[in-house]
């Protein structure tokens, strides 16, 4: 064989083993890719699955204290603090309430009147 | 030779052809014959259907103070099927949750009946225990996650219906019962708003049972339910219980009602029944204390009633208010039969029928407006048909059409017997009077807020205009005077304000027919400030224990109304009623 054939023989194919590896090499990495996205995936759900735990955590608890304000400040519990001296209510006395009276005619100056004094006994 | 090898090939490849499709069939039989099988037995592993529990809505009264509210509670749930170690899952449990252990381990060793398999297999859901506090739930979750028990093990949420003021408007909230079915009141009459809709969601769980969010399937999100704001204004509420309750000390009746209503829309303002209940109390409470006795119960009205027969004649133009109706000196034969007044007197006027109360003028009043008309007002005033307030349970009264009506119906009716309502109806009749003439419907709820922040209003409802507004103040005059030193409820009288009403006193009607001697219903019904009436309320005792003689509704209810009155006033803030000078005083101011 002569000399010039068999080297041509020999000739590595250089392009196409280069694109085979780059094809080789766009699977593996569409393969890692893929691979990732479903790892991300399943990382994102976990994440979004605690989040979720989180929030329904807090919205539980926020519904917890929420009930406990009610149930501490109903009229009821108050009553009942109130008879056993827990807390105490003091009167507003008589000459502290200001009085607007619907009923007066309006002055010209459109102030309305108010007095202390109860219209009647 | 070449033949030989040539069928050999052949051969070899129809073996290969014929293994090939084989196996092919078995793969077509299993992915599409048998498809739908594995895929509900694959399900069956993996996929499980997690409802999404939405909150049933809040009640709360006019000023948004919570009546009816949430509390979150766990349900502890167990898979057997996942459970590999029962006796230390069962330990963890019973410990945190204040079971026997041989309690819990019996629970999750139940089984069920497996059709498939022919066999029993461990139960995929057993409950442990209900209403698990949160914390104590959370507690227990983080105990079984350390110890790697959790597989198998889940809380459900759940939440029960709490009412912070316990036995305070009980009758209108009505209460949920341990399945959560509503059973009276709001709760019932709105069940279909408050409890909104549960939503649902597909999961998919990893061999350790750990969802797959990313294998979510389909979501329906759940909608809470509606809340509800009432008319009720829990300050004045509290008013009435309170009076109620001294009351009921006092008198120690068989039951007693009381209602306030705005009369200008309808708006029930305070509603209280005794006996009544804890609304948390789910179990022993008797059916008779959760009657809500101002729409379920029917009473003979007494006098009360007699603001129909004055309001008809005066609308009917058949007598004026200063008209002298001759009252018979006490005692009137009509169909064979006597009608007495409790204080004899010769000549009345119309106005002064109400104020002294007279059995025999009312009686006159009636017969000359004349069977159908009379029948007819009594039914405009909103006697004999349910008010159509938004409580379950209403019922309409007995008012007998004329054709039914006896000899001496006419002079019986007109001063209250023969005729039975509810303490509703009476008071909303009393707010036709308070109101300028106008029928209103009762109204409980003022709005109700959906999950979208949608506000539904309920505006005041006119249902008929029953008598007009000349007439409706003349009667108010007339009930003015009632509540003064002439009238018989003079103890129904406020300081500093004009209050008009009426008193009744009945005889309990008996169960089995006729009346219980010596048992009466005392009732009073009335409004205030009478000229612009801020509120109109009925106070009804039934069979009160007093002294003798000192049954009647003027001596009774009147006091109750004047202190709840009084009160509401004081809460309500309303302006004292200008009492005009006495005439020396003008004279002497003319002088200056």
């Amino acid at each position: 064989m002569p000399s010039n054939r068999r080297r041509h023989a020999n000739v590595v194919p250089l392009a196409s083993i280069a694109s085979w590896v780059l094809v080789a090499a766009f699977a593996c990495c569409a393969g890692m890719y893929y691979v990732y996205c479903k790892n991300q995936l399943h990382a994102s759900g976990q994440k979004i699955k605690k989040l979720e735990r989180e929030l329904s955590v807090l919205i539980t608890q926020n519904t917890v204290v929420r009930s406990k304000i009610a149930r501490l400040s109903s009229r009821t519990e108050l009553q009942a603090r109130l008879n056993d001296g827990t807390i105490k209510l003091i009167p507003i006395p008589e000459l502290s309430i200001v009085r607007i009276e619907n009923n007066a005619p309006r002055t010209g100056s459109d102030l309305r009147p108010v007095s202390n004094e109860r219209t009647s006994p | 030779m070449i033949r030989q090898a040539q069928t050999r090939a052949l051969i070899a490849c129809s073996l290969l052809a014929l293994c090939f499709t084989i196996f092919s069939a078995r793969l077509v039989h299993l992915q599409v014959t048998m498809a739908q099988q594995y895929r509900t037995k694959a399900a069956e592993k993996h996929v499980t259907k997690e409802i999404i529990h939405t909150q049933r809505g809040i009640i709360q009264d006019v000023n948004g103070e919570i009546l009816a509210q949430n509390e979150p509670i766990k349900t502890v749930v167990a898979d057997a099927s996942l459970i590999k170690n029962p006796k230390a899952v069962a330990e963890v449990l019973a410990a945190r949750l204040e079971m026997k252990s041989a309690d819990v381990l019996q629970k999750l060793g139940m089984t069920r009946f497996s059709g498939e398999d022919n066999k029993a297999v461990p139960a995929r859901y057993i409950i442990i225990k209900k209403k698990v506090p949160e914390d104590v739930a959370r507690e227990l979750l983080a105990e079984l996650e350390g110890k790697k028990l959790l597989r198998g093990i889940r809380c459900e949420q759940d939440s029960e219906r709490v009412y912070p003021n316990g036995n305070l408007l009980c009758h209108v909230i009505g209460a949920l019962n341990n399945e959560n079915v509503p059973q009276e009141g709001i709760e019932r009459s709105f069940d279909e708003q408050l409890r909104g809709e549960d939503g649902y969601r597909y999961l998919e769980k990893d061999r350790l049972g750990r969802e797959m969010v990313a294998f979510r399937g389909i979501d329906r999100p759940g909608h809470d339910g509606a809340n509800v704001r009432l008319t009720v204004d829990l300050g004045l509420q509290a008013i009435v219980e309170e009076e109620l309750d001294a009351a009921m000390k006092q008198y120690r009746p068989h039951m007693a009602t009381v209602v306030l209503m705005r009369p200008a829309t309808g708006e029930i303002l305070a509603m209280a029944n005794r006996p009544h209940f804890n609304l948390n109390q789910k179990k022993g409470v008797p059916l008779e204390h959760r009657k809500n006795r101002a729409i379920v119960d029917q009473v003979e009205p007494g006098s009360t009633f007699k603001i129909v027969p004055v309001g008809a004649a005066l609308a009917q133009k058949v007598v004026r208010p200063d008209t002298m109706i001759f009252c018979e000196n006490g005692s009137y034969r009509y169909g064979g039969r006597s009608l007495r007044d409790a204080h004899p007197i010769a000549d009345l006027s119309v106005s002064d029928i109400l104020v002294k109360s007279s059995n025999i003028g009312s009686a006159k009043l009636a017969i000359q407006l004349g069977d159908q008309k009379f029948y007819e007002y009594v039914r405009r005033f909103g006697f004999g048909e349910r008010t159509g307030v938004n409580l379950p349970g209403e019922i309409s009264g007995l008012v007998r059409p004329p054709h039914t009506w006896s000899k001496i119906s006419i002079t019986r009716i007109p001063m209250g017997h023969e005729v039975c309502v509810t303490p509703l109806q009476l008071v909303t009749a009393m707010s036709v009077i308070a109101n300028g003439g106008a029928l209103m419907t009762p109204q409980i709820v003022r709005e109700m807020v959906d999950h979208n922040g949608r506000v539904t209003s309920y505006p005041p409802v006119e249902v008929r205009r029953v008598i007009p507004e000349s007439v409706a103040a003349a009667v108010r005059d007339a009930m003015v005077d009632v509540v003064s030193k002439r009238g018989t409820a003079a103890l129904a009288h406020v300081p500093g304000y004009k209050v008009a009403g009426k008193t009744g006193t009945a005889q309990r009607v008996a169960l089995k027919g006729g009346y219980e001697p010596g048992k009466y219903v005392a009732s009073f019904a009335g409004f205030m400030p009478a000229d612009q009436p801020e509120f109109a309320a009925v106070v009804l005792l039934d069979d009160p224990k007093t002294k003798p003689n000192a049954y009647y509704g003027g001596l009774v209810a009147a006091p109750i109304f004047a202190r709840i009155a009084e009160r509401a006033a004081r809460y309500l803030n309303l302006v004292p009623t200008p009492e005009p000078p006495a005439e020396g005083a003008v004279a002497a101011i003319k002088s200056e």
